[in-house]
């Protein structure tokens, strides 16, 4: 359970209470020894004036005694007994010592610092209000970054130049909690998708062999129809049921259907079991052409400017050549159907270009191949699972593009970026290189890891 | 025991209130809604209490009880009317208000009418009015505590209601609430023991009667001239339009939590602020009839002088009655003078890219705020020891500006074109201005003419729009003729 009060109300009290009790001391102190100096010098006034009066034997008004004596003392009431006694005449007049007059004087003559107690009250108390405000304004920020945190949104707190030195500290020990954790979600985000692709295999390997026997088995006796079908003699009189040349239609798309039925499920077989990549230098200036002749018709089609850009010059990377074209035809298709058909007014462009690049990955030079285009971005929401095995966004899609173009990336040794904005989306494929004696090293390392790959 | 004494203790625990009640001034969940209203949650009762002890200023209690004393009860007709007068366009305008969901009556305006311009102009005046305003508070709270504890009046005693009024208006709107249910208090205590123990013989009703209708107190109304007539009217005209319009009392309006709760305090404050006035009159009244030798000097020590005698309690529940109304009024209008100057003339605007650190920006912006708190006092503290009018002159310069920015577009909004609005208060603004401290016209004058002038403005060019409307319908082909 929380308590009630804050830090600031903790610190108004403990202020509050250092305050009272140095004004109390001081002013303690300081009245104490007026109230004696005052009650001393009555007292010695007041002896002063017995002496007088018994060396000389004046007689004189009561009221002029006491008026000598000052407002320190006053008669005695009945039943208390004289402090100070006057020989008066013939007759002794008794007198009191006055605490009440003492203390009133005493307050008239120490309003000053009693004031100054009341405005060293105030001042401490909101000394307290603003050290609590130095104290309490980085743990509202702490606090509000945990809770940002416990909704799973990314945060990073930032640093109070008027904070002391230990806020700076947990400012930063917060930060670096809030990367791990950013780190650790990835991580688990990975491995669960890894868990989930594993399955995946697993089941759509079986299935796909099932599906492929009797596919043959359809696709044989499909032939054998035709076959017994084209060997039947046209006869264009005949009305009754369907027609010769109506079989033969059917046949034709029946036979189309399987050829589609086939692909399919030859591309969920290599997207199960991808074929062993054949390593070898590839020059990426290469295939800039072979990339303008394929993807050329069908960007003209759409209404698409297609540009390639050799952004450095012979750039020869470690990879399998007919793999990166598959690449990049999957990526270009992409791409061309994220443009919009017509209407948006924005300019259409697809653009591939080839060149050395850094990757954060820590080594210094790679080379890349950027595919780019200008339509109207990935959503924030789905961008995470574009690279899943049947996510799609299109009716007529199957989902698994981008999910093989980023194994055949992974098993090349490469590795996939992407940066996407309502301005467009741009994929980055980062090759290791063949140069400079690396050439050796490189091949071996790729044909270890890709033999790895094909293994699990 | 002495006087002084009784004042020590009272000071000393006033000071102890006020820093156990005003609660928290940075509290740990605050925003700028909270700190300028309050969160719109408090009910019918906190706000009462703020709305009447806010009302209750030096201007209402030590102006109005010296003009008393001096004047008799044209003073009651002139002031107390025309402050309850204002007060009856309360319930007109609760709906208009808060239907905008605003934190200021500026930004009401723009919300509105539209303008930009109206919000920062109407910013800059309330920064003035209050800052001249805020002076009264000063003035007379430094008076009243060097009589009560016999110190030199000027900078230190002065400089107590700085510390006291940047304390509670540091916490926002629930500090000064908070703060304002103990001086509201105080000020009903200190004025309703002072008339209970006022006359010589005794309180009793016949007593009381005989001094409201004593001869001589009458004959003060009955033998007035035309001109002063006039010139009493014309207060109570600017006071009551002045009450009518503050954003003071708006803006608890706008911080009640429902309207039910508006309409609540807006039925409940008279009653409190009639029994105060009540009180008070019949103080003054006592004074004048039985005491009427405290002439010339400064209105706020006289005041101090009629308290002398009042038993010494009596006395000192009189006189912290009066600081309690300082501080009240001062640390209200020192918030709403931050608000115009850092949320409606110089509003710091959140980028649109980093709405994520809204708690960055709102920290800032509080404290940014509370600087603004600290410079403006500071400045009507330095101004308090300048050589300012007195008190009455000081509140109708301010009530006048009042009336003059906020009564056509809170009261009559069908009269308002939404972009003349800014023109029309700009000339009119300016020609107080010139007619006050220029032509050295007494500020209700002045503000008659600037009204009619107003009034006159919104209807000529509401006319030329109407005109120029029934010309196209009339003649849709009007341009191509004179071509």
């Amino acid at each position: 359970m929380y308590s009630k009060y804050s830090l600031e109300t903790l610190m108004k009290w403990i202020f509050m209470s250092l305050a009272v009790s140095m004004v109390a001391l001081t002013l303690g102190a300081r009245l104490h020894q007026s109230y004696v100096a005052k009650k001393n010098s009555a007292e010695e006034f007041g002896r002063e004036l017995m002496v007088i009066s018994e060396e000389r034997e004046f007689s004189l008004q009561k009221e002029i005694v006491m008026g000598q004596l000052g407002p320190f003392w006053r008669e005695p009431l009945p039943g208390e007994k004289p402090e100070l006694v006057i020989k008066n005449g013939d007759q002794s007049l008794g007198f009191i010592l006055d605490a009440k007059n003492i203390i009133i004087s005493l307050v008239e003559d120490e309003r000053f610092l009693i004031l100054v107690g009341l405005l060293g009250l105030v001042a401490a108390v909101e000394l307290a209000v603003l050290i609590s405000y130095v104290l309490t304004r980085p743990l509202r920020r702490l606090a509000w970054g945990c809770r940002q945190i416990a909704q799973g949104s990314p945060v990073t707190i930032r640093h109070n130049a008027l904070s002391p030195y230990e806020f700076h500290e947990l400012t930063d020990s917060f930060n670096d909690m809030a990367k791990q954790l950013e780190r650790w979600k990835e991580v688990q985000r990975q491995v669960s998708r890894m868990d989930r692709l594993a399955a995946l295999g697993e089941m759509l390997s079986g299935l796909s062999h099932e599906i492929r026997n009797p596919l043959a088995s359809i696709r044989i006796q499909l032939d054998l129809l035709r076959m017994e079908v084209e060997s039947i003699p046209d006869d264009p009189g005949s009305s009754a049921g369907i027609g010769l040349s109506d079989a033969k239609e059917y046949i034709t798309i029946l036979d189309h259907e399987i050829d589609r039925l086939n692909r399919i499920v030859t591309q969920l077989l290599s997207f199960v079991r991808p074929k062993q990549p054949i390593m070898a230098k590839v020059r990426l200036d290469d295939i800039l052409p072979w990339c303008m002749s394929m993807l050329k018709p069908q960007a003209e089609k759409q209404g698409i400017e297609l540009v390639t850009q050799k952004l450095d010059s012979d750039v020869n990377v470690m990879a399998d050549n007919e793999m990166l074209q598959h690449i990049i035809m999957n990526l270009s298709l992409n791409a061309i159907q994220s443009m919009p058909a017509s209407g948006s007014g924005r300019e259409k462009k697809l653009s591939i270009a080839t060149g050395y690049s850094e990757t954060d990955r820590g080594i210094k030079t790679m080379g890349f191949i950027r595919v780019s285009d200008t339509g109207p971005g990935i959503p924030a929401e789905i961008q995470h699972r574009i690279f899943d095995p049947f996510f799609t966004t299109r009716q007529d899609g199957t989902g698994l593009g981008l999910s093989i173009v980023q194994r055949i990336v992974d098993g090349l040794g490469g590795t996939l970026s992407m940066d996407t904005s309502s301005r467009g989306t741009n994929f980055n494929i980062f090759m290791p290189l063949a140069e400079d004696g690396r050439y050796d090293v490189d091949l071996n390392q790729m044909e270890v890891s890709a033999n790895e790959y094909m293994d699990s | 025991m002495s006087p002084l004494i009784y004042y020590l203790l009272a000071f000393g625990a006033y000071t102890f209130s006020i820093i156990l009640m005003t609660g928290q001034s940075f509290a740990w969940k605050e925003t700028t809604l909270s700190f300028y209203l309050g969160g719109r949650r408090f009910s019918a009762l906190p706000t009462t209490a703020t709305f009447c002890a806010t009302w209750m200023s030096p201007l209402s209690l030590v102006g109005y009880s010296m003009w008393l004393y001096s004047d008799g009860y044209v003073a009651f007709l002139a002031s107390v009317n025309g402050w309850i007068l204002g007060l009856l366009f309360f319930p007109f305008i609760v709906k208009r208000l808060r239907m905008k969901r605003v934190l200021s009556l500026p930004e009401w305006l723009e919300k509105t009418y539209g303008d930009n311009r109206v919000r920062k102009l109407v910013a800059l005046t309330m920064i003035f009015l209050y800052t001249l305003y805020l002076v009264i508070q000063f003035r007379a709270f430094g008076i009243i505590v060097s009589y009560m504890l016999d110190i030199p009046s000027g900078f230190a005693s002065t400089s107590l209601i700085y510390l006291f009024v940047l304390y509670t208006a540091f916490g926002g709107y629930i500090s000064i609430v908070r703060s304002d249910m103990l001086n509201l208090l105080l000020i009903v205590l200190g004025v309703t023991v002072a008339a209970a123990f006022a006359l010589p013989s005794g309180f009793s009703f016949t007593t009381a009667a005989d001094v409201f209708l004593m001869k001589g107190q009458l004959e003060t109304v009955k033998s007035l001239s035309n001109a002063e007539i006039f010139s009493a009217f014309a207060i109570m005209l600017s006071w009551g339009l002045g009450v009518a319009g503050n954003p003071q009392y708006a803006v608890r309006i706008l911080a009640s939590r429902t309207e039910k709760d508006a309409y609540k305090m807006i039925a409940a404050s008279p009653f409190i602020v009639g029994w105060i006035y009540i009180c008070v009159t019949f103080f003054i009244l006592v004074c004048r009839s039985y005491y009427p030798a405290i002439v010339n000097i400064e209105e706020t020590l006289s005041f101090a002088r009629l308290g002398q005698y009042l038993p010494a309690f009596a006395s000192t529940f009189l006189l912290i009655g009066v600081i309690a109304a300082a501080v009240s009024t001062a640390n209200s209008q020192l918030l709403l003078a931050a608000c115009s100057l850092c949320y409606d003339l110089f509003p710091i605007k959140m980028e649109e890219s980093k709405k994520e650190s809204i708690i960055y920006y709102e920290d800032r912006f509080l404290v940014i705020n509370r600087i603004a708190i600290t410079v403006i006092a500071s400045i009507a503290l330095l101004l308090s020891h300048a050589g300012l009018p007195g008190y009455l002159m000081l509140g109708r310069i301010s009530w006048t500006l009042v009336a003059i920015c906020f009564f056509f577009p809170l009261f009559l909004p069908s009269w308002i074109i939404n972009d003349k609005l800014f023109f029309v208060l700009s000339t009119a603004l300016s020609v107080q201005c010139f007619l006050v401290f220029a032509a050295e016209i007494s500020p209700e004058n002045a503000m008659l003419a600037v009204l009619m002038l107003e009034a006159l403005l919104f209807k000529m060019f509401k006319y030329s729009i109407l005109d120029n409307s029934r010309k196209t319908q009339d003649d849709p082909a009007g341009e191509e003729k004179d071509v």
